[in-house]
């Protein structure tokens, strides 16, 4: 028996990383403050070095790929989606053709007058999305447990998560099996939906039956007896430091407010 | 005072007609190991849930008699005070891991977290209990990511490392090989060995032979036989309630109907050798 992992639980969770070990309410409090102040700037001058900023915390703390993987996604879809609102929006009149696409005309001014918007809500979700990326769901509850919330709503927050990675594996399952009986699943879309949705309802009736048995589960290992319960698995609390940080992130959001009004 | 009594027991789940436990009375005494058998739908689950407080407590449903563990009504338990004093292992592996922890370490140790048990002696029981059921080597798996026999191996452990008084254990080897349902019932045995009162659900007939006490046959909601595991697996009657009867048993009758009797109807292999040793 591995006796490292073992010993592991008998200290705090540690990974090395300064990022990775803050404790995730510093954390949280950090990239919300973050998130705020490019809302509140609405500038490409602080949203451009804030999504790098993300970018490079990311990276650091060797989390870039799960972060590019949905921040890559957020931006494709927010520039794509800023620009052509923004074009569609824009008014004739004294504007500057810049790229005809089959015979749409589009303007320079929509694209610098969406540029700020744009940077803005990278800069707001890409504080989010490195919060998210280098915190661990379970940590996070943690947390808020310590904070008081109650173990059955962590207990929510975490056995979702796991039911949409074992409702996508049963779905998958529900088609191999009607695939194995000769219903063609494959194809084009029509034919692709046809397929899958006579499969919610068995994914539906197997959840509901499986829920029923999770409960069961989860009583026969005390979950709902009235006692403190204690933590195999701990997070070293907040420090001054970190406290200081938090406490400091909020100032400096506090700080881009005052300087919007006074600009 | 026996630790469960049950007097008079009939018992109808919500939205159905019919009875799924009949006038059931049977007492089972402290640190005695059962074994319940019979045909399927014939009560064996719903007589578990009943003793764990599911019935009615969760399903809700009709229940009529009385119920009485450590002498105090079923219906007077508070169902999650009741999960403390009775561990319960059901059939499906794979709706028994709570889907939150991401190793089994974690896994095993929710149980003694939920109790709020130190973490050093968390650690200390969760580790014996992992060598005991030799899952020593999955400790950092994701425990959601396992094999159904792993899973269940995995459950049994969570409610092990609890160390209830006692223990109700639905089919505990429907998706063990023959190496690892040998391995459970060891491990029951050495549960049993430390006095603790064991209810088992199982058709591996073989193996309640060797190590269980007393018996009770279930059929269409009642129990039909009930007495200590000899007496009551070397009588072929049991086959007409859809239980089985030991290979070992089932020789032995062959053996008188061909004229050859064994000096009595053995129930495991371990008896029957010596009686046909002596026959000869």
């Amino acid at each position: 028996m591995d006796s490292e992992f073992i010993n592991s639980f008998r200290s705090y969770q540690k990974t090395g990383n300064f990022w990775l070990d803050l404790n995730p309410i510093t954390k949280l409090n950090i990239c919300l403050a973050f998130a705020f102040s490019a809302l509140i700037m609405l500038d490409w001058r602080y949203g451009i070095p804030l999504c790098l900023a993300c970018c490079v915390v990311a990276l650091l703390a060797g989390k870039f790929k799960v972060f590019f993987d949905m921040y890559g996604k957020v931006c494709m879809i927010v520039i794509l989606f800023v620009t052509i609102v923004r074009q569609i929006g824009m008014r004739t009149g004294n504007v500057t053709p810049f790229i005809n696409i089959f015979g749409w005309q589009w303007y320079l001014e929509s694209f610098v007058a969406g540029w700020d918007r744009i940077t803005f809500i990278l800069g707001f979700s890409g504080s989010l999305i490195l919060f998210f990326a280098t915190t661990p769901m379970r940590d996070l509850m943690y947390s808020f447990e310590q904070l008081g919330m109650s173990h059955e709503n962590s207990f929510i927050m975490l056995a979702s998560m796991q039911n949409i990675i074992d409702l996508k594996k049963a779905s998958v399952t529900i088609l191999e099996s009607q695939k194995s009986r000769g219903i063609e699943t494959d194809g084009n879309i029509l034919v692709r939906a046809k397929a899958f949705f006579p499969t919610l309802g068995p994914l539906l009736l197997g959840a509901i039956a499986s829920t029923e048995e999770k409960a069961i589960a989860m009583d026969a290992r005390a979950f709902s007896v009235k006692r403190k319960h204690t933590f195999l698995r701990e997070l070293a609390p907040a420090s001054t430091t970190q406290k200081t940080l938090s406490i400091a992130a909020w100032v400096f959001c506090a700080a881009t407010l005052v300087f919007r009004f006074i600009r | 005072m026996a630790k469960i009594e049950l007097n008079d027991v009939s018992y109808k789940y919500p939205y159905t007609k019919n009875q799924a436990l009949r006038k059931i009375s049977y007492n089972f005494e402290s640190g005695k190991f059962y074994g319940i058998i019979g045909e399927n739908g014939g009560g064996k689950t719903t007589l578990c849930n009943l003793i764990r407080g599911l019935v009615p407590h969760f399903y809700k449903g009709k229940l009529k008699g009385d119920v009485l563990v450590d002498g105090t009504d079923i219906r007077d338990w508070n169902l999650d005070e009741l999960s403390a004093q009775i561990g319960y292992v059901f059939q499906n592996p794979f709706t028994q891991i709570s889907g939150i922890k991401e190793t089994v370490f974690e896994e095993v140790a929710l149980g003694l977290e939920n109790l709020g048990v130190p973490k050093e002696e968390i650690i200390e029981k969760v580790t014996n209990v992992c060598k005991l059921l030799k899952i020593d080597d999955l400790i950092e798996n994701n425990p959601n990511e396992l094999s159904g026999g792993q899973r269940q191996r995995v459950a049994f452990a969570s409610i092990i490392s609890m160390e209830t008084e006692m223990l109700i254990i639905d089919e505990p080897t429907s998706q063990l090989d023959p190496e690892g349902t040998r391995d459970v019932f060891g491990i029951i045995k050495t549960l049993k060995e430390s006095n603790k009162t064991i209810i088992l659900v199982e058709h591996k007939i073989d193996m309640i032979a060797e190590y269980c006490d007393e018996i009770l046959v279930m059929s269409k909601g009642s129990i039909a036989f009930s007495g200590p595991t000899h007496e009551i697996l070397s009588n072929p009657e049991i086959m007409e309630y859809g239980a089985m009867m030991p290979q070992s048993a089932i020789f032995g009758h062959a053996m008188a109907d061909a004229g050859k009797p064994l000096a009595r109807i053995p129930i495991t292999l371990s008896e029957a050798v010596p009686l046909v040793k002596d026959r000869r």
